[in-house]
């Protein structure tokens, strides 16, 4: 493993000299977070520079009258110090560096909301949407089948119909109802346009193969 | 384990949707279901691609420069704690993680309140608005009224089984009742079946006697 990981790092470093390098391949943010693991304030800044305004949309994206703003820029800064604590529990072998930025964003945005909402209680939220799957990995590769990149080349071919349903569901964080509201169609609409682009991007598992 | 979340449950849990009811449903069922975690692990990839889609807004280095200085002025806690309340002992080994913030002692050290002569229930305090949450305790052999709910009822078997009308469930399996699909549960005769459950909207029981218990459900 420790071999692994340096090798990750080294092909990071000798990335470093050349941003659009690091924007080209994406893969090259999985190595980076594993310089922040080892506490690389410089690795961390780049992440941050690249990441925190993609974060922002992220965090306008959710409606809230008056406080919008308030509340991407709290997202921002609650996600990046998470990345900066919990970058040593990232797995490159089990998810691509945005597929995991993304879960802490989707994670922060509930305990956020909650908060906002006043809910009684306190509800770690980490725990019903664990970050890591702890489950040891003969199955990773299945995991692996289609990854992050080739979900985002294979991105631009949806209907844009389907690209709309999966915008408004991950980046919204809007529920199936809540979409059909907004767009005035009918539920089922909904669930069939997310279902076929799902079946599009190739992420559908048929769950009887393995159990 | 047959019956697992249809994949629009699991969308919605992938894309944070899902209010925390549900969500717990799901993520417990998954702490014991391997390709439904890889079926959500595949979904998340769509987040991690928009995200990177998503345009961005500016933002200041003074952002950059007030986290940083917040990570100092915290004790190094690099290494998080990955200790989920472990139970004392080995006292319910099987309660899956995402339970064990409400269930932290065993299932016997919740407060079960009978509803029925079979059935005992342990509400838990997620904080849903929608939906409530509880424990669902049927002793071996017994059996829970007909009934039928107003809005849709999620049910994780947790421990032993149970059957209604449609099927058979054991532990792990997950199930959807939806409004005007009236159920009676019966435990089976070999041992108590726990359930996890998210119930939105009051439960009706539709037997001409037992409109009377209603409130207690509710």
């Amino acid at each position: 493993m420790a071999v692994i990981e340096l090798a990750a790092v080294r092909k990071a470093k000798a990335m470093t000299g050349s941003q659009e390098a690091l924007t080209a391949d994406e893969d090259s943010w999985g190595p980076l977070l594993l310089q922040v693991a080892a506490q690389d304030r410089q690795a961390f800044a780049r992440l941050f520079h690249h990441f925190a305004p993609q974060l922002k949309a992220f965090g306008l994206s959710t409606v809230i009258p008056d406080r919008s703003g308030q509340f991407a820029d709290e997202l921002v800064q609650e996600v990046m110090i998470t990345i900066w604590r919990k970058a040593g529990s990232f797995d490159p072998a089990k998810a691509g560096a945005a597929t995991w930025i993304f879960a802490i964003a989707r994670n922060k945005r509930i305990d956020l909301l909650r908060k906002l909402n006043r809910h009684r209680g306190l509800v770690d939220i980490d725990d019903i949407w664990p970050l890591e799957d702890e489950s040891p990995g003969p199955l990773q590769t299945l995991q692996q089948h289609v990854t992050e990149e080739r979900v985002r080349e294979s991105l631009v071919s949806l209907p844009l119909a389907q690209r709309e349903a999966l915008q408004m569901a991950f980046i919204e964080g809007k529920s199936h109802s809540e979409i059909a509201a907004e767009l005035a169609l009918p539920l089922g609409t909904v669930k069939s346009r997310i279902r076929l682009a799902m079946q599009r991007l190739q992420l559908m598992i048929d769950r009887q193969d393995h159990l | 384990m047959k019956h697992h979340p249809d994949y629009e449950w699991l969308e919605q849990y992938a894309a944070g949707s899902l209010s925390v009811g549900p969500a717990l449903c799901v993520a417990a069922h998954m702490a014991l279901c391997i390709a439904c975690r890889n079926q959500v692990a595949a979904m998340q990839r769509v987040g991690g691609a928009l995200l990177t889609e998503i345009g961005s807004m500016p933002i200041g280095d003074s952002v950059l420069q007030a986290i940083f200085a917040k990570i100092d002025s915290e004790p190094a806690a690099t290494v998080l704690p990955v200790i989920h309340n472990t139970v004392v002992g080995a006292v319910d080994s099987d309660i899956p993680t995402p339970l064990r913030q409400w269930v932290s002692r065993g299932y016997d050290r919740l407060t079960w309140s009978r509803a029925l002569p079979s059935l005992r229930i342990a509400a838990l305090d997620v904080g849903d608005e929608q939906y409530q949450v509880a424990l669902h305790r049927i002793g071996a052999g017994g059996s829970v009224a007909t009934h039928d709910h107003s809005g849709s009822e999620l049910t994780l078997v947790l421990r032993g089984s149970f059957s209604d009308e449609a099927g058979v469930y054991s532990s792990g399996d997950f199930l959807v009742r939806e409004p005007n699909q009236p159920h009676r549960p019966i435990a089976a005769q070999n041992g108590e079946c726990i359930c996890l459950a998210a119930v939105a909207g009051p439960v009706r029981f539709t037997g001409p006697l037992m409109r009377w218990v209603n409130p207690l459900l509710r």
